[in-house]
Order: C-alpha cells, then structure tokens, then sequence
C-alpha cells in the first residue's frame, strides 16, 4: 500500500515538473517582448553599431536604404514578428557585432561561463556547506564568532574589489596563477592550462556566494540542532556524525536547496562581471557588446536564455526540494 | 526486595530565567526504581516531570543548575549520571542502559525520513548483528511488539497518526535494550485500547527484568501498571508507596485530590491552579492552593513502606 502512494509522489511530482514548464512559456515569451520594446526606446542608434566608424562618413541616402533592408525602421512589434518567425524556424539570427549566427557567438561562448559558474558555485557550496555545518555544531565559539564575523565582512566587499585584489596577490605579487585568459597566448586549450587559468576566476566568483551561503547553512542549522527530533535522536545515543549529518542537515538543507535557486540570477551577474575583470571567454563580452551596439539578435538569445537559466535554475531547487522533503505538496 | 537500578537522591533542577530568575522544577526529589518494577510517577502538568526525565537522561539545556545524586546501577556499572562526562553518556547510557519515550513523540522524529530508516538505524547502532535483513526483520520484531503493523513503518512521520508516532518512538527507545525505560507521557493522546495496550507493554519489558519509570498525569492508566506509585506537586514528592496501598488508602490530601478527579471518584476537580514554579516560595505549596492539615514541612517521611509530606 505504501509503496503505491510514492508511486503517486513520483507522478505527482513529474506533473509539476511539466506543469511549470507549461509556465515558463509565457513568461519567456514576455521577456523577449520586454527585451525588444526595451531595444527599441534605447537611445543607441543600432546602425551606428552595424557600420562602426562608417556611420559619420555614410550619407543619410544611404543611411536611410540600410535602415529599410535591416528593417530598423520598423515598429517594434514588426521586428519582433520577424524575430519570433526565423526563431520558430530553429534560427536564432545573425548577430551584427559578431558578423556570425548567434548560435556559432553561444556555441563558442557558453560552455566556457557554464564551466567557470559551475565550479565556483559547486566549490562555494562545498566550503559553506563544510563552513556552516561545522561552525553551527561549535555555535558561540571563538572559531564559529570569527567565521561568522569573516563571512559578514566578506559579504560587504564589492565583487570586483575582491577580484582586483586576488589579481594583485596571487597573480600579480605570488605569481601563482596567470592574470587573465583562458591560455597562455598562442598555446593549446589543454586541461592543466584551463585549470590554472579558472583557479583564480572560479575562487572569487565562489568567494562571492559563500559569505551569504554559509551564513544561511550555520543559522538554518542552529535551528535545526535546537530541534526536538535532535534531542530525540540524541536521547537514542546515536553517534555525533550521524546525528549532525542524518537529522540536522536534511532538514536544515531544505531552505538552503530553495535558496540556492532563488540566488541563481546573482551567480550570473557575479559571473559576467568576474569573467569581464579576467578577460575569460564567455558570454559577459557578448553581453556587454550586445546591450551597448543594440545587437538584437544577439541581446534577445542572451536574455532568453539567461531567463531560461533562472527559471530551470528555481525549478530545480523545487523539484529537489519536493524529492528531499516528503512533506511539500507538489500542487502548488 | 531487588536493588535499585535508578536511584534519585535529593534532587534539586533550577533552570535560569532571562533576568536572573529561577523556575525550581524539580526540588530535594529522592526515589528509587527497582529491576522488574514500572515506577509511576504521577502529577498535574507543569510540576516539572518532563524536566526529571531530562535530567536522568542529560538532556538538560544550558540554563539549567542541579544538584543531588542520580545512580544507576546496572551489570555494566554503577555510574553517577549527574557528574558522568558528555562523551560517557553519548556513548555508553543513553539509548543503550536508559531508553526515553520523549513528550510529544511527533516533534520527535526527524520529518523528512521513514520510521523505518530511523528504526532501523537505531538497532545498527545498537549492535544488533548482521546485514540488511537482519536488521529490517529486528525491525519488523520490534514493530509488532510494540503493536505496529510493520509496514506503516515505510510511512514519514507526519503520515502517521498520533498513536502509530507513539508506537514508533517508543520502539526507538526500546531498541537498544536499555535496563532502564523513562517514558515521558507515553499515552498521552492515545485512546484507552492503546493506552492499554501501552501498559501492558510497560508490564512486559518490566516482567523481562528492566525498570521502567512511567511518567504521567493519567492517574487511571498508572493505576493499572504501577507497581509503586509517586505522586508529585509543584518539583517535589508529596507521597511514595506501592501502588495497590496508595490508591486504596491515600494519605496526602493531593493524592486525595487527584483521585477525586478521576471518573471513578466521582469528577471532582481540585479547586485551583497548580502554582508558578518562578520564585516558589519555601513551604508546603500544595496546602497553599488548598488548605489542610499540614506540618509545613513538604519533605517526605516513611512511615513502614510508605512515605508522604506535610506530616
Ligand atoms: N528550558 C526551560 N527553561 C525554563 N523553564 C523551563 C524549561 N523547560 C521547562 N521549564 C519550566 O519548568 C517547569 C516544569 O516543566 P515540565 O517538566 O515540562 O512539566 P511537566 O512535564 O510536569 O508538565 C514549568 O514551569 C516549565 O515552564
Ligand atoms: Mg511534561
């Protein structure tokens, strides 16, 4: 019988997964009109980005012919049509900044921000899990006061302080690891390369998460350590290790897991801004020529998926968050 | 007479308030619960029960002062709970020489795993032997005694109703085979075949040598199980005496009072409310709420088998 109802969950729980993709259908689709309204009212003359310095010598003649095969004189509605037309067809368009389809400007792009992201927040989530646990177990202590007020004060420094002054000591004064780039100049994209060209953006992207993941971890684990079920379970004699990590923390995670969701559109500014201080080669150079030259194409596909990102990224955390906790309701 | 196997002597439970005051919860108590006997200890809530079965266990929390003596005195060893260091009743007395059944058993069991899994891990903790299956037919044992079909056990504690949750935490304390079982308002909730069946089951693990300390306000079912019965008021023993004797023939006007209350006494509520325990002042606070015949002196003396205050 029991078996029979977490069958049901399991279903119960797919059909949210879908209902909510159902969902982020419209909202993705308002971004994009948002995005290209938006274009539309910036005060950036799109064609100053598409012909560079030979927008002062173009005459208006040929100005004007330009604006009418580029379209750019449509309202905006009329290029949206025509975008939401190509992109049905499985064309994402032509990015004018790159002079190449915007699928090649990503394809080239993204796995690199997906790498750098990735790490830093898998690495930010290992040390303040492993920070936070222990730092709520010796609650009031000198180590939990100095890595709680360490976690407050780091939380206090602009990003791209921290990331100028990882440069100016470990790149610049230690000589550790390389200031910038993906490789040494000219040399192959090995592995061992990429490594020590991620090891310091991927830190101080991570450095970035941490304070206030950590923070989170310790204080939704002091409550959980003050819970009945924990003296419960102490009262069993079960051992420390299992009482920490078998009582407290799967409860205390659960917050944490929605947390983690919810700050994910953080992680990607952090990014962008991290990956423009280290010169990496992701998608923050193409955010920023896009949005600055008015690269419809280019700015639509970056919005959509940063949109997507966020929306899969919450849609995880509740999804995970339903399979970690058997008391969520999935109808919601 | 066999010996005592937990033995409270003179104990005294001041837990601090914020702002310097004190709530004596548990004042000069000394009592014994002997192998093979169920303890009852009875009393209205608040008189600082739960605060007692804290204390046997070191479950205190941090704002709590003691003093006085608690032994128990087992095969294992003869150990003074109140001074035994943290790690030597982690390690080697709680769960596996004195078992809890905790108040309020649904806050008890961590929400987000099955009864099952945390069974289940308290007998592999408790060197029951063998693999996978050992373990889960020990479980599957240890549910039907405690009168659980072994498969609601697959259910997360917030499926469960409140008396399965009962019958689970009691099978947790039980799975470590302690010699001492403190149950913390065991039936509480439960409706009378389960209160019943619960004594009964009190009666059992007594009957196989163990002593258990049965605490509750619920007169009748201590009644039914009790070999020696104790009767507290606002932190302190006012009588103690074998139970058949104390329920026949009362000779504190509080045990008088209780039983008055119950059905069979005739519905008679004491008048009054049971006292704050903040700044409780010295004296016989029962004769307080309700006057009497009284010394003055709350202490309990013995009279042959039998002791009771104010006399
Ligand atoms: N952690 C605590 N801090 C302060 N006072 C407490 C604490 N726990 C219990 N008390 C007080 O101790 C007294 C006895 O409580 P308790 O032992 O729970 O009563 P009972 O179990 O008999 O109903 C009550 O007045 C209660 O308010
Ligand atoms: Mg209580």
């Amino acid at each position: 019988m029991r078996s029979v109802t977490r069958a049901d969950r399991r279903r119960a729980i797919g059909w949210m997964v879908l209902r909510r993709l159902v969902m982020m259908v419209p909202v993705v689709a308002l971004t994009s009109v948002i995005v290209f309204v938006l274009a539309a009212a910036s005060p950036f003359d799109p064609l100053a980005g598409y012909l560079g310095d030979r927008y002062l010598t173009a005459g208006a003649d040929e100005q004007e012919r330009l604006r009418g095969t580029l379209g750019l004189d449509d309202p905006w509605y009329a290029q949206y049509g025509q975008w939401v037309t190509t992109l049905l067809s499985g064309d994402l368009g032509t990015s004018r900044v790159y002079g190449q389809p915007v699928v090649d400007v990503l394809a080239e792009r993204l796995p690199w921000t997906v790498l750098l992201a990735g790490t830093a927040l898998a690495l930010a989530i290992v040390v303040a899990l492993c920070l936070g646990v222990w730092s709520a177990w010796r609650h009031g202590g000198m180590l939990d006061r100095l890595v709680a007020g360490l976690a407050h004060a780091v939380e206090g420094i602009p990003p791209f302080v921290v990331a100028l002054a990882a440069i100016g000591i470990f790149a610049l004064g230690l000589s550790w690891f390389p200031v910038a780039g993906l490789t040494e100049p000219g040399a192959d994209v090995t592995f061992g390369q990429v490594v020590t060209h991620m090891a310091l953006p991927a830190s101080v992207l991570a450095c970035s998460q941490v304070p206030w993941l950590l923070l989170h971890v310790r204080q939704s684990m002091i409550a959980a350590l003050g819970e009945d079920y924990v003296t419960g379970a102490r009262a069993r004699g079960l051992p420390l290790p299992v009482i920490v990590l078998r009582h407290a923390l799967p409860t205390a995670l659960l917050p944490f897991v929605t947390l983690v969701g919810v700050r994910l559109p953080e992680l990607v500014t952090g990014a962008i801004l991290v990956e423009s201080v280290f010169s990496w080669p992701g998608v923050a150079d193409a955010v920023v020529r896009a949005a600055v030259e008015v690269d419809f194409a280019l700015l639509a596909a970056l919005t959509l998926l940063a949109a997507v990102a966020v929306l899969l990224g919450s849609l995880l955390a509740d999804v995970l968050y339903a399979v970690l906790d058997p008391r969520v309701a999935t109808d919601g | 007479m066999t010996a005592g196997v937990l033995q409270l002597d003179n104990l005294s439970v001041r837990l601090r308030l914020p702002g310097g005051r004190f709530v004596s919860a548990v004042t000069g108590l000394s009592c014994t619960v002997r192998a093979g006997e169920v303890l009852a200890l009875v009393g209205e809530s608040g008189c600082g029960k739960s605060v007692l079965a804290s204390t046997i266990l070191g479950l205190l929390p941090g704002n709590a002062q003691v003093r006085g003596q608690v032994w128990l005195d087992d095969a294992a060893a003869r150990t003074e709970l109140l001074r035994a260091p943290e790690h030597e009743l982690a390690t080697r007395v709680r769960g596996r020489r004195i078992g809890l059944i905790p108040q309020s058993a649904g806050t008890h069991l961590t929400p987000v795993r099955t009864a099952r899994s945390q069974l289940a891990e308290a007998l592999a903790h408790h060197g029951s032997e063998g693999g996978g299956a050992e373990i889960a037919s020990r479980v599957d044992e240890l549910a039907q005694q405690v009168g659980l079909d072994p498969d609601d056990l697959y259910g997360y504690p917030h499926e469960l109703s409140g008396g399965m949750t009962q019958r689970v935490v009691t099978a947790l304390a039980l799975a470590g085979n302690p010699l001492v079982l403190v149950a913390d308002e065991p039936t509480a909730g439960l409706d009378r075949a389960l209160v019943d069946h619960t004594v009964d089951l009190f009666r059992f693990v007594a009957g196989t040598g163990r002593a258990v300390l049965f605490i509750t306000h619920d007169l009748a079912a201590a009644g039914r199980v009790a070999d020696h019965l104790a009767v507290m008021y606002a932190g302190r023993l006012l009588e103690l005496g074998p139970a058949r004797e104390v329920l026949a023939d009362p000779w504190h006007d509080y045990t008088r009072g209780l039983l008055a209350a119950l059905p069979s006494g005739g519905l008679q509520p004491l008048p009054g409310h049971p006292p704050s325990l903040t700044e409780l002042a010295s004296g016989c606070a029962f004769h307080r709420r309700v006057p009497g015949e009284c010394s003055g002196d709350p202490t309990l003396t013995w009279h042959g088998g039998r002791a009771v205050a104010c006399r």
